[in-house]
């Protein structure tokens, strides 16, 4: 049992230590793809082919003086960055990344990949991608600067907007499953069909797939729906005032948050850790490839296409994907008592 | 000026939000500074303030000799110097009535023509990123430097070239020189395409642009509006065609113009003058007659007294001098420049109102100005 607890506690440590490093590895990837799709270099210099510029950017953020603009809200001020960076990191606890394991026999009982295997997985992390909003709307209400302000307001009213879709496309998968965990999500998408197409959602979901992946990148305010921080209207929206380490955090919530919605798309429609050629103790490897090629998409995204104008974005989250992700609710719903899956 | 704030109810506080827009900020190129007045993130109204970039050039001119100005006039608009030097030189030649060569008009023609695709590549670049697509900024700047490469051989400068003389040109092209800008036609051509690959069917593009700060012909010729801006309203006037200068009479183009008025439209015009100026630059060099370089230029320039008004199209419009000279000395008596981003400028605030936050940058990126050409 002890060697259970310790391993358990090993375990949410390491999944901390992934998720910090892992916003590292975007910020570099995301350094180098775009230089590689803009014919540029990109960094080079700090360590083998630039692999140090993130730690480069640590550093040098920490020296920077921290600024506070005298009208501002000191307490919520402060308070703002936390909380998104808080709620950044404990949506992830609940993803599944990995089949049970023993570690090689070490331990008596297999463990899970997963910080907490909650019952209720997808809500958890439903509810606090929502919590993430109150991090960039008091951040851009306590600055107390006006392009903050329309920053911290754009923000709400997105992320409020494209939540709806968001919680639809969910809730077709859960519907499939028949469950609200995500461990038994993933698991339900083992094997495959006719031996060759593997079980995964993506496949029956296609829908469900494209409307969780266009409210995840409105969820996570990446371009091309990232007005909360239009950089070429509102200078850096909501974090326009922050510097240092508070903003690091801003910056650090959004990486995870991405990390954290391609890992929830791909054990909600990827199959997660399931895969050929791998035997299943392996089964992460898989998990990190599908991650990263979501990841890469976002990169992709964000480098090749103009932003959207954010009465557009509105029209489009209300108009057009939420209706699509109703119906799509809709006939799942209806499938599954039809056929019985 | 004064619009009354708008109430939507008693209940909160609705005043509209000033917000000063510039000059500090990352999509007003360079020090322009707008004072919006926004309702929610709509502008209600907004107050263009230039001045930022003044540097006196029109005095200064007053105060030097005729050959001289011609290097202030690079510092006009900066992303297309030899255009200004162009424009200055035939000036003062039409007030000393200069004939010039037809080889130095040949290589004009030419230099004017690299200096369009410069400038619209700096401006398809930016207006790109204002709208969010990023890479068509490097995309874009990655040709410019090709340009820039060429220019650095014909007369040792990248940006502010001084590469006119007054009756011609100051040295010969160097040999291989015209190959070189032949090659870059061909790899312009495709990379023209390249960028409308990126943007002009993107729908993200389209609903961005289009409808986007309409301005009918009559109303773009009342606010004063030049070049693409006034030919994207589907008014054909370029003083290329009009009242051809250097060797325009010469070659066979066509003027691209809009129908709607709108962002799209001033960005097809200006996608469309990339391939009009290939078309141009290619026929010069093919053309380029032997013969001298500089006319009959006396040894102190020294125009008989007189005023003229002289104009060509640049990049961004009618780039126009005005000149009044004493005939006694050596420096103008008055030098006054008709800026095309000035008076584009002026409708700025008709275009804006009634739009929002980030139409704003999209429109400012649309009338393509050039701060250092406002200001002066």
């Amino acid at each position: 049992m002890s060697a259970f607890l310790i391993a358990q506690i090993v375990l949410t440590l390491f999944v901390f230590v992934m998720l910090l490093s892992s916003a590292a590895v975007m910020v570099y990837a995301e350094r180098k793809v775009a230089a590689i799709l803009q014919q540029r270099m990109g960094p080079y210099l700090v360590g083998p082919k630039g692999m140090l510029q993130p730690l480069a950017d640590v550093i040098k953020l920490m020296f920077k003086e921290e600024l506070r603009p005298r009208a501002a809200d000191a307490f919520l001020f402060a308070l703002a960055p936390m909380i998104s960076a808080t709620a950044a990191f404990a949506a992830f606890a609940v993803v599944p990344f990995g089949a049970e394991t023993t570690f090689f026999g070490l331990l008596s009982e297999p463990l899970r990949l997963q910080v907490a295997d909650v019952n209720v997985a997808i809500l958890v992390v439903f509810a606090i991608a929502s919590m993430s909003v109150y991090g960039v709307v008091l951040a851009g209400w306590s600055s107390n600067s006006k392009y903050s302000l329309l920053g911290g307001l754009r923000a709400s009213a997105q992320m409020i907007s494209y939540e709806l879709s968001y919680g639809l496309a969910l809730a077709s998968v859960l519907v499939m499953a028949n469950s609200l965990s995500l461990s038994d999500i993933v698991n339900h998408q083992a094997g495959t069909w006719f031996g060759v197409v593997p079980r995964w959602f993506l496949f029956i979901q296609p829908v469900g797939f494209l409307v969780y992946m266009t409210a995840g990148i409105a969820e996570t305010n990446r371009a091309p729906f990232d007005f909360p921080e239009a950089e070429q209207e509102l200078v850096a929206g909501y974090h326009t005032e922050y510097s240092s380490m508070s903003f690091a955090m801003f910056f650090l919530a959004e990486y995870i948050n991405m990390v954290t919605v391609s890992a929830v798309a791909t054990d909600l429609f990827l199959g997660g850790w399931h895969g050929p050629f791998l035997p299943a103790s392996l089964g992460w490897v898989w998990f990190l490839l599908k991650v990263g090629a979501i990841l890469f998409f976002y990169i992709w995204m964000r480098w090749t296409l103009p932003r959207y104008r954010y009465d557009q974005l509105m029209r489009f989250g209300w108009k057009v994907l939420l209706p699509i992700a109703a119906v799509n609710l809709l006939a799942t719903a209806a499938g599954v008592l039809y056929f019985g899956i | 000026m004064e619009t009354p704030a708008v109430h939507h109810g008693a209940m909160f506080d609705t005043n509209e939000l000033v917000i000063n827009m510039g000059p500090q900020h990352p999509s007003t190129h360079g020090v322009l500074r707008v004072v919006l007045r926004l309702d929610g993130e709509k502008v209600v109204d907004a107050d263009v303030v230039i001045g930022y970039l003044h540097r006196g050039i029109e005095k200064l001119s007053e105060n030097r000799n005729w050959t001289q100005i011609i290097l202030l006039t690079d510092r006009m608009d900066y992303v297309a110097a030899a255009t200004n030097n162009v424009g200055y030189c035939e000036t003062v030649e039409k007030l000393m009535s200069i004939e010039v060569p037809r080889r130095a008009r040949y290589v004009r023609t030419i230099l004017c023509e690299l200096q369009r695709i410069a400038s619209h590549c700096l401006w398809v670049g930016t207006h790109a990123m204002d709208i969010g697509a990023m890479t068509v900024f490097l995309y874009a700047f990655r040709e410019r430097e090709l340009i820039l490469d060429l220019f650095e051989e014909f007369c040792g400068a990248r940006l502010t070239y001084n590469s006119m003389r007054i009756g011609g040109l100051p040295l010969d092209i160097p040999p291989g020189w015209d190959k070189k800008v032949l090659e870059f036609c061909m790899i312009m051509g495709s990379k023209v395409d390249e960028y409308e690959e990126l943007l002009t069917h993107n729908r993200i593009w389209l609903e961005r642009t289009k409808g986007i700060g309409i301005i009918s012909g009559p109303d773009a010729v009342a606010l004063g509006l030049s070049g693409p801006p006034l030919r994207g309203s589907g008014v054909p006037r370029d003083i290329r065609k009009d009242e051809p200068y250097a060797a325009y009479d010469e070659m066979a183009f066509d003027v691209p113009v809009g129908s709607a008025g709108d962002t799209y439209d001033r960005y097809l015009v200006r996608m469309e003058e990339f391939r009009q100026s290939l078309r141009i630059i290619r026929q010069a060099t093919e053309g380029i007659p032997e013969g001298p370089i500089v006319g009959k230029v006396p040894r102190l320039i020294k125009p008989p007294a007189g005023e003229t008004y002289h104009a060509i199209e640049s990049p961004k419009g009618e780039l126009g001098y005005f000149i009044v000279s004493d005939g006694k000395s050596t420096n103008p008596y008055r030098f006054r420049v008709r800026p095309p981003s000035f008076c584009n400028l002026q409708g700025l605030r008709a275009l804006i109102r009634g739009h929002l936050v980030a139409d704003v940058v999209a429109l400012i990126g649309s009338l393509d100005v050039v701060l250092g050409e406002v200001d002066r």
